[in-house]
Order: structure tokens, then sequence, then C-alpha cells
């Protein structure tokens, strides 16, 4: 789940003031480049040196299954399962989680006169696992996955693909929303099986940054999230995940 | 006087496409199978070797083992490896799995055997100079694979 906002007068202090209030439940971090496009401002020459150096924080709790993200402009939190014996954990548990972390970032930037972020997306993405072997052998066996798409198969010349990405996008009837759907071919580095990822955002402009919007936004998303995932995949993968 | 600089994003030679942006928001340990582009090709051959009988080679070589294949495919997954050409993957008698890189006067094998050892052996072509040793993490793979790279 994540919020894209008006970029904030956030600056490097504010990462560690803000991580000194979280750090009892995310008490490891990392510094990443930030996503999208930002200006990097500096002036090593003149007296009062001015350096804008825009990063992206991630604070990881103790278990390593979720993730804050924070950028000036960015605020996003990520659960993954831990190992496959670990409980799911739905959208039900987890939106408490991050409207709870939410609330955290908001009354930091109202304390540290950032102002309240002002939101211009919500999103909401699931990702899930296709192991080959399991429903799939091949790339020409997509369209078992995923009965909209065909084999890609040529006609006489060309076999079957070695690899076949699909990026698709489909309208949400309000809110300029969208929703996303990524299939990659890839491999998985724990344990270095490959894998179809796919993965299905659903994103919408809210409107307003009241928390009651926002949430409502959140979850107009995830409906839209697990209809398409429904929607997009077959009834053949539907059993298989069933049985698991 | 300032100056401001508008960067795609720090360490990418240009901006990233709109699913890139997508993929670096997520929190999945995974690595795309479409680079580099020989990636797919050299993941099913490694497969491949798994369908190996004993005696493969007429002198009694032992059938690969699954251990040493899936060694393998996650040592690849964990790389930096965009800029190596297409390693050369061989069974080796024992039923341990071998990759090989030339890359200018530069030999390097990697051997990753069933029960987990992971060795190298560097060597120049036309020299006699030799260099073995053990691979105890994924850094002593990537130090190998930066001195056949020329780094």
């Amino acid at each position: 789940m994540a919020f894209a906002f008006v970029p904030l007068k956030w600056s490097v202090p504010h990462f560690g003031a803000f991580w000194s209030e979280v750090r009892a439940d995310y008490p490891r971090f990392e510094v990443h480049a930030p996503i999208g496009e930002f200006n990097f401002e500096f002036n090593g020459m003149g007296p009062e040196a001015i350096v804008n150096l825009p990063v992206r924080c991630w604070l990881i709790n103790d278990e390593s299954n979720r993730l804050i993200q924070i950028q000036s402009n960015f605020f996003c939190h990520n659960w993954r399962r831990p190992n496959p014996a670990a409980p799911y954990l739905h959208y039900g548990g987890l939106k408490p989680v991050f409207e709870k972390e939410w609330r955290r970032l908001c009354d930091f930037a109202v304390r540290h006169e950032l102002g309240l972020p002002n939101v211009l997306s919500c999103e909401v993405s699931y990702i899930n696992h296709l192991d080959r072997g399991v429903g799939w052998e091949n790339f020409s066996d997509l369209s078992t996955v995923f009965p909209s798409v065909g084999s890609f198969q040529g006609r006489d010349f060309l076999g079957r693909p070695e690899t076949v990405i699909i990026n698709g996008s489909y309208v949400m009837p309000s809110n300029e929303g969208r929703l996303r759907v990524q299939v990659q071919p890839a491999i998985r580095q724990k344990d270095g099986k490959e894998i179809i990822q796919l993965t299905i955002t659903g994103s919408c402009r809210p409107g307003s940054s009241d928390s009651s919007e926002l949430m409502r936004c959140l979850d107009f998303c995830r409906e839209w999230v697990v209809r398409g995932f429904d929607d997009f995949t077959s009834h053949e993968m539907h059993k298989i995940w069933r049985k698991k | 006087m300032a100056h401001a600089l508008r960067l795609p994003n720090f360490g990418m030679g240009r901006p990233l496409r709109r699913e890139e942006e997508y993929n670096r928001r997520q929190w999945s340990e995974v690595r795309g199978l479409q680079t580099p582009a020989w990636l797919k090709e050299v993941y099913d051959r490694i497969s491949a070797l798994a369908e190996l009988e004993e005696n493969w080679d007429s002198h009694g070589g032992l059938p690969v083992a699954s251990g040493a294949i899936s060694e393998t495919r996650i040592l690849l997954s964990n790389l930096a490896i965009e800029e190596l050409p297409k390693p050369h993957v061989a069974p080796i008698p024992d039923g341990s799995v071998g990759l090989h890189w030339r890359v200018g006067g530069r030999d390097l094998e990697i051997e990753i055997e069933a029960s987990g050892p992971v060795h190298y052996l560097k060597t120049y072509v036309g020299c006699d100079s030799i260099e073995d040793g053990d691979v105890h993490s994924l850094k002593d793979a990537q130090d190998a694979l930066d001195w056949v790279l020329g780094r």
C-alpha cells in the first residue's frame, strides 16, 4: 500500500528524526535511490553550501516481513511472507498497520512544520509468484495461466517464445484510477527457482487527503486488485492455488 | 549560486521505464530473467543437466546432483552478471556443475559441488600461471567474476 503526495520540504535530518520515533518497531534501515525524477541541488563553492540529496529510506521490522519506504513525496508499506510456512497476512490485517504508520508520518510532518501531505495517488499492489512446473512449464503455456493471453507461438516461422513480458493497464470507472497488470519472467533469489512474477497494482486519485477518503481509495484499489486477479487468471490455476 | 541538476535516477544511465519504477517500489527478492540476454538459455541448460544419467560421458560419470543444480541457480541469480558473456555450462563427472567464462586472455572456471562447496580456477590463456581457491561467499564469487572482466 502506498501514497504519493506533493513533495514535502523533507530533508536528510527528517529521515533520522522520523526513524528515531519508529525505531522500536523498525530497527533496521537501508538507504536507496529515490523513485522518480528529482532535483539534486548543490552549491559546494559558496560559503553557505547547500546540498539537497534526494534519497529513499527503508525502515524494516525485526521479523523482516514489513517495510516502510519514505521519500519526500512517497510513503509505502510493504509486507512479504518471510518463509512459506509463515501465515499469510490479508489486507484486513495490513490496512490498520498502514493507517497507523501513515498517521505517524502525518503527525511527524505537522510537528516538524512540513504540513500535512497533499495526497495525489493511492496504491495497492499484490505480488504473486507462479513457480515453473506448477500449472505452467514454458512461456507458450501462458494461456493456461492467463486465459486472455495467447501462446505467443508464431504461425510458421517462430517457435515458442523463450520469455514473455506483459504490461497491461485497465481504466477504473472513477477517480482517474488504473489497474496495472504486469507479468514478468524472473528468478527467486532465495531458492534459484524460475517463476512468473505477477504484479497487480490498483491506483487512483483521492478526492481529498482526509484519512477517511484515503482509506476508501485503498479499499477501492484493493477491490479492483482482487477482482482483477480473479478475472485475469484461469480457473485451472485457481484450482491449483486452492489445493495449496 | 546553487545549481539544480535534473537527475533521472542515481546509478542508472537512462530514465526508468514506468514498469521499472513500479518494480522498484516492490520488496520482492527476484531477479528478472531477461537480463543478461543469455540468462534464460543458461538456466535451461543448467536444468537440462538433471536429465543426464549415470555414465553420461562413457567413463562412469555420475548424474549431476540436484543440489549442485539448485546451488548454481542460486549463485547466478545473486551475482552481478550483466556485463559478462554467456558462460559455458558443463557437467563434471563427479556430479558437480561447471561454469566457464573466457574474456580476453582470462579464463575463469567455477565448480559447484553437489554437497555445497564452490571452487574457482583462474588462468591466463597461453600462460602456466594458475590460481585456484574456494568460494566462501557471494562476494568471493563476485570477485572472481570481476577478475575475469579485468576489474
